[in-house]
């Protein structure tokens, strides 16, 4: 088990090292630059790039940056000038995942037992209700589910606040919002993954046993029953915490999912770099949690 | 014991109260002005939205007045200048001072401007601005050292200022805000980080920070040390930093949001009828950048054709739905000198009279030029960022120029940052483009064209040009300042063609019907020191 964790752990450095790597060359493959504007001159442009040190050659600048990237040190954002990359993760993960943690909740606590009813109520009215809604919810953007809340919550019936995050009723729409699609996508696997499990033998024996059915449902199948949702959590966790972009701008949600748009659109090199190493190294954390979960759940994996 | 304990109680729990009753009744006012600055610091911003912020927390010598007055004293109680126009001294108001109470010192000028131009600084505007004072240019490019500047303490409330040239709008620029001052200590201690927080924010304008939350919102409440924080009407302004225009709707919408200067543009018909929506004129010009380097632009007649083959007037009904005025020369309607003169008297370079006859000058010109009904004429490509009007505006402008020219334009869209890129290094032959004054002088959008702006990315260049402009710099008589300046623009834009003005820009605006005070000036402060509601 430690050794498992040993290599996995080493075997993510690698990884974000060349996520770290591929990133630099291509960012700065992109035509334009980070002092780009409609009025800059030539000059003013090169005087800029000389106090960020870009006018030196472009390996010199990837070893600098890898050495401070060792220091855990992301640097300074050129456009949001006097903060630095940590400083506006530090800042703005905790907001996004806030949000996050909600809507994942959410998603599970709602989707895991609707999954679970609808496998129970197999191809009865409640089930083809449930997967009708359960289909639809995959198939509808969040967007789109974000600006029908918005209108009719918002601005129709002006029940819940539109703007930033203030009290937890500010979290009710984009927490909404974020987990509607995953919790539609978990019920299904969840309900389908049930489906295969209550036709495995062991069920079969369980219920000729006599045993309750409570008992069955929870001790027996739930357990392996729920892997696959498991494994669907890993990114899913790590994309929802790093924040959605178009549902932190549809809510102006002082977050972090905006950064990974708009700090390509900026060429804001450092906040490039900066969240695509922070979001890589909280999936690769995310999906390691989940393979050791698989253990804890599933006597039978063993770690080899 | 007892009865002392619940009397102290009570008493703190009236107390309390009448806090909270006090700070509910400061009125706040709700802006957006954008998302997100930049920037706070006066030397390093660059952008609109960051110079409004700096305006309501900094002041320089010059300001703009909250009432719509023009350039009035700021920080400054008096000034002269010398007979040759070239030395101005400036009498700093002896009562003027930092938000943390600290006297206001000519010291504090002296080290802004020699910030400004250092080039160790970087700042964005180290050229464009420090150009005024003696040396500035020099510094800026790492030609002269700092200490060169033409800046003077003759006492700790006086400063002297040596010009290049006399420049008649140089009062302008004391009230332009990369000249508003900052404090040495707290920028030195701080570093970049100092304009970021409300502890180290230390500014001299009539506001001060009350919280900076990034990506949220800023906040500001008059600052106590300042002089005039009397006459101060707005007790509070929240400037919600919002980036989807459709959320910024829906916050006004839901009365979380007063005023904001962007809306989604396909709400524009509901928004008029509902009375949400305002405009004013804006200095500024949006027009066709043609690179006069590239075949087969180099030949003036092709630039004079493509020119006269437009319909301004159509464009602005159609695509801009009216926000956007005409335009008829690249210098637009609102450029007052101080005497009185008035640019817009002069006749317009470009005669938009009548259409039909402009279209068939247009295909004889073609025609001399050897492209006969537009044969023989290559492929050109007008280039665009997507955003707002410049797609409908391109594909209006290419569908003119086929049906009048007989030209193929295709649209190369790009992102913003490669067509910025791709712009200035002169890789286009059309392109959007645009210039929204800094300050009051038409000579703010002419240097475009020198052969030795910095900003020229239409490389027309031309001596007479050139030296017409220069003439003008040179002259202290603001009459024939304005003279030498149409004729430049007569020369280059009307006669040589070296762009095609489509549109004057406007400011646009939507606010909640109670909200009244906030002071706009065409160069694009939003002013709300008189705000209320």
């Amino acid at each position: 088990m430690t050794r498992f964790v040993i290599r996995r752990v080493l075997s993510a450095l690698l990884t974000l090292f060349i996520i770290a790597t591929i990133t630099f060359f291509l960012m700065n493959m992109i035509p334009g630059g980070p002092f780009n504007t409609e009025r800059a001159s030539a000059k003013t442009v090169e005087m800029m790039e000389t106090k960020y040190g870009l006018n030196k050659p472009i390996f010199e600048q990837y070893l600098m940056y890898l050495k401070r990237l060792i220091r855990l040190d992301l640097g300074d954002s050129y456009k949001r000038i006097g903060f630095s990359v940590n400083q506006i993760l530090g800042e703005k993960f905790p907001v996004s995942a806030g949000v996050g943690v909600v809507a994942i909740l959410l998603s599970v606590l709602i989707g895991v037992p609707v999954g679970i009813i609808a496998a129970f109520k197999h191809n009865k009215p409640l089930d083809r209700i449930v997967m009708f809604i359960a289909n639809l919810g995959i198939a509808v953007p969040n967007f789109v589910m974000a600006t029908a809340l918005l209108f009719f919550f918002g601005v129709q019936l002006g029940w819940l606040p539109t703007l930033g995050l203030k009290t937890w009723q500010h979290y009710i729409m984009p927490a909404l919002a974020l987990s509607f699609n995953p919790m539609c996508y978990i019920s299904r696997l969840m309900r389908s993954s049930m489906l295969d499990v209550l036709r495995q033998d062991y069920i079969k024996t369980a219920r000729a046993k006599g045993l309750q059915e409570k008992v069955v449902l929870f001790k027996h199948a739930l357990r392996n029953a729920i892997l696959p949702v498991v494994t669907y959590l890993g990114p899913l966790t790590a994309g929802i915490l790093t924040g959605g972009f178009v549902i932190e701008k549809i809510f102006t949600i002082p977050g972090m999912g905006k950064f990974f748009v708009e700090s390509i659109n900026n060429r804001d090199y450092p906040l490039i770099m900066g969240v695509t190493i922070f979001y890589s190294a909280l999936l690769v954390l995310m999906n390691l949690i989940v393979d050791l979960l698989y253990g804890v759940i599933d006597r039978r994996i063993k770690y080899e | 014991m007892k009865k002392l304990f619940a009397l102290v109680l009570a008493l703190a729990l009236a107390l309390s109260l009448a806090v909270v009753a006090s700070a509910e009744e400061v009125q706040t006012i709700n802006a957006c002005i954008g998302s997100q600055p930049e920037t706070l610091d006066p030397q390093l911003n660059s952008a609109s939205d960051g110079s409004n912020y700096i305006k309501h927390l900094f002041e320089g010598l010059m300001k703009y007045d909250w009432n719509g007055e023009g350039i009035v004293l700021g920080a400054a109680e008096s000034y002269e200048v010398s007979d040759d126009g070239l030395v101005y001294t400036f009498h700093i108001r002896p009562e003027a001072k930092w938000s943390d109470g600290q006297d206001l010192t000519a010291e504090d000028f002296e080290y802004t401007m020699k910030r400004l131009v250092d080039p160790a600084t970087a700042a964005p505007y180290a050229g464009d601005m420090g150009k005024y004072l003696l040396n500035g240019l020099e510094i800026s490019t790492g030609e002269k050292p700092v200490d060169e500047l033409g800046v003077k303490v003759i006492d700790s409330k006086t400063i002297e200022l040596t010009l290049v040239q006399p420049c008649a709008w140089f009062l302008e620029i004391m009230a332009f805000p990369t000249y508003y001052p900052v404090r040495k200590d707290i920028v030195e201690a701080n570093g970049d980080a100092w304009a970021t927080s409300p502890e180290t924010l230390i500014g001299n304008g009539p506001y001060t920070l009350e919280s900076y939350t990034m990506d949220e919102e800023i906040v500001m409440v008059p600052n106590q040390n300042y002089y005039d924080v009397d006459k101060l009407a707005c007790k509070r302004i929240c400037w919600k930093l919002i980036t989807d225009p459709n959320a910024k709707l829906a916050a006004m919408r839901a009365g979380e949001l007063d005023w904001c200067d962007d809306y989604p543009t396909e709400e524009l018909a509901s928004l008029q009828a509902e009375g949400l929506f305002h405009t004013s004129p804006q200095l500024g010009t949006y027009y066709v950048n043609i690179n006069n380097t590239k075949e087969p632009f180099t030949d003036a007649r092709v630039r004079k054709a493509f020119q006269l083959a437009i319909d301004p007037y159509y464009l602005s009904e159609t695509v801009t739905q009216g926000t956007y005025l005409p335009a008829t020369d690249f210098v637009g309607n609102g450029f007052v000198a101080d005497d009185g003169s008035d640019f817009g008297d002069f006749d317009t370079v470009i005669d938009r009279s009548d259409y039909e006859a402009n279209i068939k000058k247009a295909q004889e010109l073609m025609a001399e030029a050897g492209y006969p009904n537009g044969e023989g004429f290559p492929t050109v490509e007008y280039c665009t960022n997507v955003s707002g009007v410049h797609l409908p505006t391109a594909e209006a402008l290419q569908a003119m120029w086929k049906d009048n020219l007989g030209v193929n334009v295709e649209i190369a869209q790009m992102e913003w940052n490669v067509f910025l890129a791709a712009r200035r290094n002169g890789e286009h032959t059309l392109a959007r483009d645009g210039w929204v004054a800094d300050y009051g002088d038409p000579s703010n959008l002419l240097d475009l064209f020198t052969s030795y702006s910095g900003n020229n990315s239409t490389f027309y260049s031309n001596p007479d040009f050139d030296k017409l402009m220069e003439q003008a710099a040179a002259t202290t008589d603001l009459h024939e300042h304005f003279a030498l300046m149409h004729e430049a623009e007569k020369l280059a834009v009307g006669d040589e063609a070296c762009c095609i003005p489509v549109y004057y820009y406007a400011t646009t605006w939507i606010c909640v019907p109670e909200i009244n005070g906030v002071t706009q000036y065409p160069t694009g402060e939003k002013l709300f020191m008189n705000a209320t509601k």
